[in-house]
Protein backbone atom coordinates (compact mmCIF):
# COMPACT_ATOMS: atom_id res chain seq x y z
CA UNK A 1 0.00 0.00 0.00
CA UNK A 2 2.72 2.37 1.04
CA UNK A 3 4.74 1.49 -2.04
CA UNK A 4 1.76 2.08 -4.29
CA UNK A 5 1.16 5.52 -2.82
CA UNK A 6 4.75 6.47 -3.34
CA UNK A 7 4.64 5.45 -6.98
CA UNK A 8 1.47 7.45 -7.53
CA UNK A 9 2.95 10.53 -5.94
CA UNK A 10 6.07 10.21 -8.02
CA UNK A 11 4.01 9.93 -11.17
CA UNK A 12 2.24 13.21 -10.49
CA UNK A 13 5.52 14.99 -9.81
CA UNK A 14 7.04 13.68 -13.02
CA UNK A 15 4.06 14.58 -15.12
CA UNK A 16 4.02 18.10 -13.73
CA UNK A 17 7.65 18.58 -14.67
CA UNK A 18 7.00 16.95 -17.96
CA UNK A 19 4.13 19.31 -18.64
CA UNK A 20 6.31 22.26 -17.80
CA UNK A 21 9.00 20.90 -20.08
CA UNK A 22 6.55 20.48 -22.94
CA UNK A 23 5.25 23.99 -22.45
CA UNK A 24 8.80 25.35 -22.47
CA UNK A 25 9.65 23.51 -25.66
CA UNK A 26 6.44 24.69 -27.33
CA UNK A 27 7.23 28.27 -26.35
CA UNK A 28 10.71 27.92 -27.80
CA UNK A 29 9.33 26.58 -31.08
CA UNK A 30 6.75 29.34 -31.18
CA UNK A 31 9.44 32.00 -30.80
CA UNK A 32 11.55 30.45 -33.52
CA UNK A 33 8.61 30.62 -35.94
CA UNK A 34 7.69 34.07 -34.74
CA UNK A 35 11.18 35.49 -35.34
CA UNK A 36 11.41 33.79 -38.70
CA UNK A 37 8.29 35.59 -39.88
CA UNK A 38 9.30 38.80 -38.13
CA UNK A 39 12.62 38.77 -39.98
CA UNK A 40 10.89 38.37 -43.34
CA UNK A 41 8.32 41.08 -42.62
CA UNK A 42 10.97 43.49 -41.34
CA UNK A 43 13.20 42.98 -44.34
CA UNK A 44 10.33 43.38 -46.79
CA UNK A 45 9.01 46.40 -44.87
CA UNK A 46 12.42 48.05 -44.77
CA UNK A 47 12.91 47.36 -48.46
CA UNK A 48 9.54 48.85 -49.34
CA UNK A 49 10.07 51.81 -47.03
CA UNK A 50 13.51 52.61 -48.40
CA UNK A 51 11.99 52.72 -51.87
CA UNK A 52 9.00 54.83 -50.87
CA UNK A 53 11.10 57.33 -48.89
CA UNK A 54 13.71 57.45 -51.65
CA UNK A 55 16.53 56.20 -49.43
CA UNK A 56 17.44 54.01 -52.34
CA UNK A 57 16.72 54.27 -56.03
CA UNK A 58 13.94 51.75 -56.54
CA UNK A 59 14.80 51.61 -60.23
CA UNK A 60 17.97 49.82 -59.17
CA UNK A 61 16.83 48.02 -56.01
CA UNK A 62 13.19 47.39 -56.94
CA UNK A 63 10.79 46.81 -54.03
CA UNK A 64 8.10 44.36 -52.91
CA UNK A 65 5.20 46.36 -54.32
CA UNK A 66 6.90 46.69 -57.71
CA UNK A 67 7.64 42.97 -57.69
CA UNK A 68 4.01 42.28 -56.93
CA UNK A 69 2.95 44.59 -59.77
CA UNK A 70 5.35 42.83 -62.10
CA UNK A 71 3.98 39.48 -61.04
CA UNK A 72 0.40 40.61 -61.79
CA UNK A 73 1.54 41.94 -65.16
CA UNK A 74 3.19 38.65 -66.08
CA UNK A 75 0.10 36.83 -64.94
CA UNK A 76 -2.33 39.00 -66.89
CA UNK A 77 -0.34 38.71 -70.11
CA UNK A 78 -0.45 34.98 -69.60
CA UNK A 79 3.30 34.53 -69.78
CA UNK A 80 3.82 33.78 -66.07
CA UNK A 81 2.84 30.12 -66.33
CA UNK A 82 4.74 29.70 -69.59
CA UNK A 83 7.96 30.87 -67.97
CA UNK A 84 7.42 28.86 -64.81
CA UNK A 85 6.48 25.71 -66.70
CA UNK A 86 9.42 26.06 -69.10
CA UNK A 87 11.98 26.23 -66.31
CA UNK A 88 10.20 23.73 -64.06
CA UNK A 89 9.86 21.10 -66.77
CA UNK A 90 13.47 21.54 -67.82
CA UNK A 91 14.59 21.23 -64.21
CA UNK A 92 12.51 18.13 -63.57
CA UNK A 93 13.78 16.55 -66.77
CA UNK A 94 17.43 17.34 -65.95
CA UNK A 95 16.91 16.14 -62.37
CA UNK A 96 15.29 12.85 -63.37
CA UNK A 97 17.71 12.08 -66.20
CA UNK A 98 20.83 12.98 -64.23
CA UNK A 99 19.66 10.89 -61.25
CA UNK A 100 18.96 7.91 -63.51
CA UNK A 101 22.20 8.23 -65.49
CA UNK A 102 24.24 8.88 -62.34
CA UNK A 103 22.72 5.86 -60.60
CA UNK A 104 23.43 3.56 -63.54
CA UNK A 105 27.04 4.76 -63.78
CA UNK A 106 27.52 4.45 -60.00
CA UNK A 107 26.18 0.89 -60.03
CA UNK A 108 28.42 -0.07 -62.96
CA UNK A 109 31.46 1.42 -61.25
CA UNK A 110 30.57 -0.38 -58.03
CA UNK A 111 30.11 -3.74 -59.70
CA UNK A 112 33.16 -3.54 -61.96
CA UNK A 113 36.08 -2.49 -59.80
CA UNK A 114 38.71 -2.46 -62.59
CA UNK A 115 36.51 0.04 -64.43
CA UNK A 116 36.34 2.10 -61.25
CA UNK A 117 40.10 2.16 -60.92
CA UNK A 118 40.61 3.13 -64.55
CA UNK A 119 38.02 5.91 -64.53
CA UNK A 120 38.76 7.38 -61.09
CA UNK A 121 41.06 10.26 -62.22
CA UNK A 122 38.70 11.17 -65.05
CA UNK A 123 35.77 11.42 -62.69
CA UNK A 124 37.78 13.65 -60.36
CA UNK A 125 38.68 15.97 -63.24
CA UNK A 126 35.12 16.04 -64.59
CA UNK A 127 33.87 16.86 -61.13
CA UNK A 128 36.17 19.85 -60.71
CA UNK A 129 35.67 21.11 -64.26
CA UNK A 130 33.33 24.15 -64.33
CA UNK A 131 30.62 22.72 -66.56
CA UNK A 132 29.64 26.16 -67.86
CA UNK A 133 32.89 26.00 -69.85
CA UNK A 134 31.21 23.36 -71.98
CA UNK A 135 28.47 25.85 -72.97
CA UNK A 136 29.70 26.59 -76.50
CA UNK A 137 30.20 22.89 -77.20
CA UNK A 138 26.72 22.04 -75.98
CA UNK A 139 25.13 24.61 -78.23
CA UNK A 140 27.04 23.36 -81.26
CA UNK A 141 26.52 19.69 -80.48
CA UNK A 142 22.91 19.50 -79.37
CA UNK A 143 21.60 22.79 -80.73
CA UNK A 144 20.00 25.73 -78.98
CA UNK A 145 16.85 25.61 -76.88
CA UNK A 146 15.47 23.02 -74.50
CA UNK A 147 17.92 20.27 -75.43
CA UNK A 148 20.91 22.51 -74.68
CA UNK A 149 19.40 23.65 -71.39
CA UNK A 150 18.57 20.15 -70.21
CA UNK A 151 22.01 18.92 -71.29
CA UNK A 152 23.62 21.64 -69.21
CA UNK A 153 21.46 20.64 -66.26
CA UNK A 154 22.43 16.99 -66.64
CA UNK A 155 26.14 17.76 -66.98
CA UNK A 156 26.11 19.79 -63.80
CA UNK A 157 24.27 17.10 -61.82
CA UNK A 158 25.45 13.79 -63.13
CA UNK A 159 29.05 13.69 -61.91
CA UNK A 160 28.25 14.67 -58.35
CA UNK A 161 25.34 12.20 -58.31
CA UNK A 162 27.65 9.42 -59.47
CA UNK A 163 30.29 10.27 -56.88
CA UNK A 164 27.81 10.55 -54.00
CA UNK A 165 26.02 7.31 -54.81
CA UNK A 166 29.24 5.40 -55.44
CA UNK A 167 30.75 6.56 -52.15
CA UNK A 168 27.60 5.39 -50.38
CA UNK A 169 27.83 1.98 -52.04
CA UNK A 170 31.50 1.61 -51.13
CA UNK A 171 30.79 2.38 -47.48
CA UNK A 172 28.46 -0.62 -47.07
CA UNK A 173 30.08 -2.84 -44.45
CA UNK A 174 32.40 -5.50 -45.81
CA UNK A 175 31.14 -7.91 -43.16
CA UNK A 176 27.59 -7.71 -44.50
CA UNK A 177 28.87 -8.27 -48.04
CA UNK A 178 30.86 -11.28 -46.78
CA UNK A 179 27.81 -12.61 -44.98
CA UNK A 180 25.74 -12.55 -48.15
CA UNK A 181 28.59 -14.10 -50.13
CA UNK A 182 28.81 -16.91 -47.58
CA UNK A 183 25.12 -17.52 -48.23
CA UNK A 184 25.92 -17.94 -51.91
CA UNK A 185 24.74 -14.53 -53.12
CA UNK A 186 25.93 -13.33 -56.51
CA UNK A 187 27.01 -9.76 -57.27
CA UNK A 188 23.58 -8.75 -58.48
CA UNK A 189 21.91 -10.11 -55.33
CA UNK A 190 24.42 -8.29 -53.15
CA UNK A 191 23.44 -5.11 -54.99
CA UNK A 192 19.68 -5.53 -54.74
CA UNK A 193 19.41 -7.18 -51.33
CA UNK A 194 22.08 -5.20 -49.51
CA UNK A 195 23.77 -2.27 -51.21
CA UNK A 196 20.73 -0.43 -52.56
CA UNK A 197 18.49 -0.77 -49.50
CA UNK A 198 21.37 -0.03 -47.12
CA UNK A 199 22.18 3.21 -48.93
CA UNK A 200 18.64 4.52 -49.26
CA UNK A 201 19.24 7.44 -46.85
CA UNK A 202 22.30 8.41 -48.89
CA UNK A 203 20.17 8.20 -52.03
CA UNK A 204 17.65 10.65 -50.64
CA UNK A 205 20.43 13.00 -49.52
CA UNK A 206 21.81 12.82 -53.06
CA UNK A 207 18.39 13.66 -54.47
CA UNK A 208 18.31 16.80 -52.35
CA UNK A 209 21.73 17.96 -53.53
CA UNK A 210 20.87 17.00 -57.08
CA UNK A 211 17.71 19.05 -57.09
CA UNK A 212 19.60 22.20 -56.11
CA UNK A 213 22.19 21.46 -58.78
CA UNK A 214 19.48 20.90 -61.41
CA UNK A 215 18.13 24.42 -60.76
CA UNK A 216 21.65 25.82 -61.14
CA UNK A 217 22.20 23.90 -64.36
CA UNK A 218 18.91 24.87 -65.94
CA UNK A 219 19.23 28.56 -65.11
CA UNK A 220 22.78 28.45 -66.50
CA UNK A 221 21.46 26.72 -69.60
CA UNK A 222 18.79 29.37 -70.00
CA UNK A 223 21.49 32.04 -69.75
CA UNK A 224 23.18 30.36 -72.69
CA UNK A 225 20.22 30.14 -74.98
CA UNK A 226 16.50 30.44 -74.31
CA UNK A 227 13.33 32.09 -75.48
CA UNK A 228 11.35 31.53 -72.30
CA UNK A 229 11.83 30.49 -68.70
CA UNK A 230 12.92 32.17 -65.49
CA UNK A 231 16.57 32.24 -66.57
CA UNK A 232 15.43 33.99 -69.74
CA UNK A 233 13.55 36.58 -67.65
CA UNK A 234 16.70 37.13 -65.59
CA UNK A 235 18.90 37.70 -68.64
CA UNK A 236 16.31 39.76 -70.49
CA UNK A 237 15.48 41.85 -67.41
CA UNK A 238 19.20 42.53 -66.89
CA UNK A 239 19.75 43.51 -70.50
CA UNK A 240 16.90 46.02 -70.64
CA UNK A 241 17.49 47.24 -67.06
CA UNK A 242 14.11 45.98 -65.86
CA UNK A 243 15.28 45.03 -62.40
CA UNK A 244 11.70 44.45 -61.25
CA UNK A 245 11.61 41.58 -63.68
CA UNK A 246 14.93 40.21 -62.39
CA UNK A 247 13.75 40.39 -58.78
CA UNK A 248 10.40 38.81 -59.67
CA UNK A 249 12.13 35.89 -61.37
CA UNK A 250 14.35 35.40 -58.32
CA UNK A 251 11.33 35.40 -56.00
CA UNK A 252 9.54 32.82 -58.17
CA UNK A 253 12.68 30.66 -58.18
CA UNK A 254 12.86 30.82 -54.38
CA UNK A 255 9.26 29.69 -54.06
CA UNK A 256 9.59 26.91 -56.63
CA UNK A 257 12.78 25.44 -55.18
CA UNK A 258 11.27 25.55 -51.68
CA UNK A 259 8.21 23.63 -52.92
CA UNK A 260 10.31 20.99 -54.66
CA UNK A 261 12.57 20.61 -51.65
CA UNK A 262 9.43 20.15 -49.56
CA UNK A 263 8.22 17.41 -51.89
CA UNK A 264 11.51 15.52 -51.55
CA UNK A 265 11.36 15.88 -47.75
CA UNK A 266 7.89 14.34 -47.77
CA UNK A 267 9.19 11.55 -50.01
CA UNK A 268 12.01 11.01 -47.50
CA UNK A 269 9.57 10.80 -44.60
CA UNK A 270 7.46 8.22 -46.44
CA UNK A 271 10.56 6.15 -47.20
CA UNK A 272 11.74 6.25 -43.59
CA UNK A 273 8.30 5.34 -42.32
CA UNK A 274 8.21 2.40 -44.70
CA UNK A 275 11.57 1.34 -43.38
CA UNK B 1 30.51 -40.86 -36.27
CA UNK B 2 31.71 -39.80 -39.65
CA UNK B 3 34.18 -37.21 -40.72
CA UNK B 4 32.32 -34.10 -41.78
CA UNK B 5 35.28 -31.85 -42.35
CA UNK B 6 38.91 -32.53 -43.13
CA UNK B 7 41.69 -29.99 -43.41
CA UNK B 8 44.77 -31.43 -45.08
CA UNK B 9 48.10 -29.59 -44.86
CA UNK B 10 46.61 -26.16 -45.24
CA UNK B 11 49.01 -23.31 -45.95
CA UNK B 12 48.05 -19.75 -46.60
CA UNK B 13 50.24 -16.85 -47.57
CA UNK B 14 48.89 -13.33 -47.90
CA UNK B 15 50.38 -11.36 -50.75
CA UNK B 16 50.73 -7.60 -50.80
CA UNK B 17 52.93 -5.41 -53.00
CA UNK B 18 55.30 -4.75 -50.12
CA UNK B 19 55.51 -8.14 -48.55
CA UNK B 20 54.42 -11.71 -48.28
CA UNK B 21 52.96 -12.91 -44.99
CA UNK B 22 52.70 -16.52 -44.03
CA UNK B 23 49.44 -16.70 -42.07
CA UNK B 24 48.75 -20.42 -41.78
CA UNK B 25 51.35 -23.14 -41.89
CA UNK B 26 50.65 -26.80 -42.33
CA UNK B 27 47.36 -27.04 -40.45
CA UNK B 28 45.53 -30.36 -40.55
CA UNK B 29 42.59 -31.52 -38.48
CA UNK B 30 39.33 -33.45 -38.83
CA UNK B 31 35.93 -32.66 -37.43
CA UNK B 32 33.42 -35.40 -36.77
CA UNK B 33 29.77 -34.87 -37.46
CA UNK B 34 28.06 -33.42 -34.37
CA UNK B 35 31.25 -32.17 -32.75
CA UNK B 36 31.75 -28.75 -31.24
CA UNK B 37 35.28 -27.51 -31.86
CA UNK B 38 36.91 -24.31 -30.67
CA UNK B 39 39.96 -22.70 -32.18
CA UNK B 40 41.92 -20.47 -29.82
CA UNK B 41 45.21 -18.68 -30.18
CA UNK B 42 46.91 -15.31 -29.86
CA UNK B 43 45.42 -12.50 -31.92
CA UNK B 44 46.55 -12.45 -35.52
CA UNK B 45 47.32 -16.18 -35.52
CA UNK B 46 44.95 -16.85 -38.40
CA UNK B 47 41.90 -18.22 -36.58
CA UNK B 48 39.47 -16.27 -38.73
CA UNK B 49 41.49 -17.10 -41.84
CA UNK B 50 40.89 -20.79 -41.20
CA UNK B 51 37.13 -20.21 -41.00
CA UNK B 52 37.21 -18.13 -44.18
CA UNK B 53 38.88 -21.01 -46.00
CA UNK B 54 36.39 -23.56 -44.68
CA UNK B 55 33.53 -21.34 -45.83
CA UNK B 56 34.97 -21.25 -49.34
CA UNK B 57 35.28 -17.45 -49.32
CA UNK B 58 39.05 -17.85 -49.69
CA UNK B 59 41.18 -20.68 -51.07
CA UNK B 60 44.28 -21.99 -49.32
CA UNK B 61 47.65 -21.40 -51.01
CA UNK B 62 48.16 -25.12 -50.76
CA UNK B 63 46.38 -28.02 -49.13
CA UNK B 64 42.80 -29.19 -49.24
CA UNK B 65 39.56 -28.56 -47.38
CA UNK B 66 37.13 -31.45 -47.69
CA UNK B 67 33.51 -31.57 -46.62
CA UNK B 68 32.10 -35.09 -46.56
CA UNK B 69 35.05 -36.12 -48.67
CA UNK B 70 34.51 -33.51 -51.38
CA UNK B 71 37.00 -30.73 -51.87
CA UNK B 72 35.58 -27.24 -51.40
CA UNK B 73 35.94 -25.27 -54.59
CA UNK B 74 33.20 -22.70 -54.15
CA UNK B 75 30.92 -21.31 -51.49
CA UNK B 76 28.42 -23.88 -50.32
CA UNK B 77 25.33 -23.59 -48.20
CA UNK B 78 26.54 -26.70 -46.38
CA UNK B 79 28.54 -24.24 -44.33
CA UNK B 80 26.89 -21.43 -42.36
CA UNK B 81 28.98 -18.50 -41.27
CA UNK B 82 28.20 -16.38 -38.22
CA UNK B 83 30.30 -13.28 -37.78
CA UNK B 84 31.40 -11.28 -34.80
CA UNK B 85 28.65 -8.72 -35.17
CA UNK B 86 25.15 -9.96 -35.88
CA UNK B 87 25.04 -7.89 -39.10
CA UNK B 88 21.26 -7.86 -39.12
CA UNK B 89 19.78 -5.71 -41.86
CA UNK B 90 18.16 -2.78 -40.08
CA UNK B 91 15.74 -2.10 -42.92
CA UNK B 92 14.22 -5.58 -42.70
CA UNK B 93 12.02 -7.10 -40.03
CA UNK B 94 13.22 -10.04 -37.94
CA UNK B 95 11.40 -12.37 -40.29
CA UNK B 96 12.80 -10.59 -43.33
CA UNK B 97 16.30 -11.05 -41.93
CA UNK B 98 15.75 -14.74 -41.33
CA UNK B 99 14.52 -15.18 -44.89
CA UNK B 100 17.55 -13.55 -46.58
CA UNK B 101 19.37 -16.83 -47.12
CA UNK B 102 16.38 -18.78 -48.49
CA UNK B 103 15.54 -15.85 -50.80
CA UNK B 104 19.08 -15.72 -52.18
CA UNK B 105 19.01 -19.46 -52.81
CA UNK B 106 15.45 -19.47 -54.17
CA UNK B 107 14.48 -21.79 -51.30
CA UNK B 108 16.76 -24.57 -52.51
CA UNK B 109 17.92 -26.83 -49.66
CA UNK B 110 16.49 -24.41 -47.12
CA UNK B 111 14.27 -24.87 -44.12
CA UNK B 112 10.60 -24.39 -44.91
CA UNK B 113 8.55 -21.62 -43.36
CA UNK B 114 6.94 -24.09 -40.98
CA UNK B 115 10.30 -25.20 -39.59
CA UNK B 116 11.49 -21.60 -39.37
CA UNK B 117 8.38 -20.59 -37.45
CA UNK B 118 9.08 -23.44 -35.06
CA UNK B 119 12.63 -22.19 -34.50
CA UNK B 120 11.36 -18.66 -33.97
CA UNK B 121 8.92 -19.88 -31.37
CA UNK B 122 11.34 -22.27 -29.70
CA UNK B 123 14.01 -19.64 -29.28
CA UNK B 124 11.88 -16.92 -27.81
CA UNK B 125 11.33 -14.69 -30.80
CA UNK B 126 7.64 -15.31 -31.29
CA UNK B 127 5.75 -12.03 -31.46
CA UNK B 128 8.88 -10.24 -32.64
CA UNK B 129 8.72 -11.42 -36.27
CA UNK B 130 7.68 -7.99 -37.49
CA UNK B 131 9.98 -6.04 -35.18
CA UNK B 132 13.00 -4.19 -36.47
CA UNK B 133 16.41 -5.39 -35.25
CA UNK B 134 16.90 -2.07 -33.39
CA UNK B 135 13.98 -3.01 -31.14
CA UNK B 136 15.71 -6.20 -29.95
CA UNK B 137 18.22 -6.82 -27.18
CA UNK B 138 21.75 -7.94 -28.00
CA UNK B 139 20.94 -11.53 -27.08
CA UNK B 140 17.83 -11.63 -29.21
CA UNK B 141 19.74 -10.18 -32.14
CA UNK B 142 22.29 -12.99 -31.91
CA UNK B 143 19.51 -15.56 -31.85
CA UNK B 144 17.97 -14.00 -34.96
CA UNK B 145 21.40 -14.11 -36.54
CA UNK B 146 21.74 -17.81 -35.68
CA UNK B 147 18.30 -18.69 -37.02
CA UNK B 148 19.17 -16.75 -40.19
CA UNK B 149 22.21 -19.00 -40.52
CA UNK B 150 20.22 -22.15 -39.72
CA UNK B 151 17.60 -21.24 -42.35
CA UNK B 152 19.97 -22.50 -45.03
CA UNK B 153 20.16 -25.81 -43.23
CA UNK B 154 23.96 -25.95 -43.05
CA UNK B 155 25.72 -29.09 -41.84
CA UNK B 156 28.58 -27.10 -40.39
CA UNK B 157 28.38 -23.82 -38.50
CA UNK B 158 31.32 -21.45 -38.36
CA UNK B 159 31.14 -19.05 -35.43
CA UNK B 160 33.63 -16.20 -35.56
CA UNK B 161 33.69 -14.69 -32.07
CA UNK B 162 29.92 -14.27 -32.17
CA UNK B 163 29.72 -13.25 -28.52
CA UNK B 164 32.57 -10.79 -28.24
CA UNK B 165 30.46 -7.73 -28.97
CA UNK B 166 28.05 -8.53 -26.11
CA UNK B 167 28.35 -7.39 -22.52
CA UNK B 168 29.49 -10.02 -20.02
CA UNK B 169 26.11 -10.98 -18.61
CA UNK B 170 24.41 -11.19 -22.01
CA UNK B 171 27.37 -13.13 -23.37
CA UNK B 172 26.99 -15.88 -20.78
CA UNK B 173 23.29 -16.30 -21.42
CA UNK B 174 23.67 -16.12 -25.20
CA UNK B 175 26.43 -18.75 -25.03
CA UNK B 176 23.93 -20.96 -23.29
CA UNK B 177 21.19 -20.26 -25.83
CA UNK B 178 23.35 -20.71 -28.90
CA UNK B 179 24.91 -23.86 -27.50
CA UNK B 180 21.56 -25.45 -26.81
CA UNK B 181 20.21 -24.47 -30.22
CA UNK B 182 23.24 -25.98 -31.98
CA UNK B 183 23.00 -29.16 -29.89
CA UNK B 184 19.27 -29.63 -30.32
CA UNK B 185 19.48 -29.04 -34.07
CA UNK B 186 22.31 -31.59 -34.24
CA UNK B 187 24.73 -29.23 -35.93
CA UNK B 188 28.49 -29.42 -36.11
CA UNK B 189 30.19 -26.22 -35.09
CA UNK B 190 33.59 -24.57 -35.16
CA UNK B 191 33.96 -21.62 -32.81
CA UNK B 192 36.77 -19.13 -33.04
CA UNK B 193 37.34 -17.26 -29.81
CA UNK B 194 39.98 -15.53 -27.74
CA UNK B 195 38.00 -16.13 -24.56
CA UNK B 196 39.48 -19.14 -22.75
CA UNK B 197 36.47 -19.83 -20.55
CA UNK B 198 34.15 -19.63 -23.55
CA UNK B 199 36.18 -22.30 -25.34
CA UNK B 200 36.12 -24.53 -22.24
CA UNK B 201 32.37 -24.28 -21.61
CA UNK B 202 31.27 -24.80 -25.19
CA UNK B 203 33.54 -27.32 -26.89
CA UNK B 204 34.22 -31.00 -27.13
CA UNK B 205 37.68 -30.29 -28.42
CA UNK B 206 39.91 -27.22 -28.44
CA UNK B 207 42.52 -26.57 -31.10
CA UNK B 208 45.29 -24.27 -29.87
CA UNK B 209 47.20 -22.33 -32.50
CA UNK B 210 50.66 -20.78 -32.22
CA UNK B 211 51.27 -17.18 -33.09
CA UNK B 212 51.81 -16.26 -36.74
CA UNK B 213 52.32 -18.22 -38.86
CA UNK B 214 49.53 -20.23 -37.24
CA UNK B 215 50.28 -23.90 -36.71
CA UNK B 216 48.56 -26.33 -34.40
CA UNK B 217 50.25 -26.23 -31.03
CA UNK B 218 48.05 -28.74 -29.29
CA UNK B 219 44.59 -30.25 -29.26
CA UNK B 220 42.77 -30.55 -25.94
CA UNK B 221 39.93 -33.05 -25.57
CA UNK B 222 37.36 -32.01 -22.99
CA UNK B 223 35.59 -34.63 -21.01
CA UNK B 224 32.51 -33.01 -19.51
CA UNK B 225 29.24 -34.77 -18.92
CA UNK B 226 27.37 -34.61 -22.26
CA UNK B 227 24.27 -33.08 -20.76
CA UNK B 228 25.87 -30.11 -19.07
CA UNK B 229 25.00 -26.67 -20.41
CA UNK B 230 27.77 -24.08 -20.73
CA UNK B 231 26.48 -22.42 -17.58
CA UNK B 232 26.63 -25.72 -15.65
CA UNK B 233 30.10 -26.42 -17.01
CA UNK B 234 31.30 -23.21 -15.39
CA UNK B 235 30.44 -24.73 -12.00
CA UNK B 236 31.83 -28.16 -12.79
CA UNK B 237 34.99 -29.12 -10.85
CA UNK B 238 36.74 -29.95 -14.14
CA UNK B 239 36.31 -26.40 -15.41
CA UNK B 240 39.21 -24.87 -13.52
CA UNK B 241 41.60 -27.62 -14.55
CA UNK B 242 40.84 -27.16 -18.23
CA UNK B 243 40.95 -23.41 -17.88
CA UNK B 244 44.42 -23.59 -16.35
CA UNK B 245 45.61 -26.08 -18.96
CA UNK B 246 44.45 -23.82 -21.78
CA UNK B 247 45.91 -20.77 -20.08
CA UNK B 248 49.30 -22.43 -19.89
CA UNK B 249 49.10 -23.59 -23.50
CA UNK B 250 48.55 -20.02 -24.58
CA UNK B 251 51.50 -18.61 -22.65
Amino acid sequence: MKKKLKVKKQKIVVSKEHRAYIRKEHTKTFFVHFFRILLLVTLLGFWELSARLNWADSFITSCPSRIWKQLIELYSTGSLWTHIWTTLSETLLAFALSTAIGAVIAILLYMISPLRRVLEPYIVILNSLPKIALGPLIIIWVGVGTSAIVTMGILICVVITTINLLNGYLEVSDEKVMLLKSMGANKFQILTKLVIPATLPNFVATLKINLGMAWVGVIMGEYLSSKAGLGYLLVYGGQVYKLDLVMTAIVILCILSAIMYGIISIFEKILIKKK
Amino acid sequence: MSKLLELKNINLTYQTLKSETEAIKNVSFDVESGEFISIVGPSGCGKTTILTMISGLMSPTSGKVLIEGNEITKISTNVGYMLQRDNLFEWLSVYGNILIGPKINHNKNCLGKEKLNKLIEKYGLKGFEKSRPTQLSGGMRQRVSLIRTLALNPKLLLLDEPFSALDYQTRISVQNDIYSIIRSENKTAILVTHDISEAVVMSDRIIVLTKRPGTIKSIINLDFDKNLTPLERRNDPKFNGYFKMLWEELQ
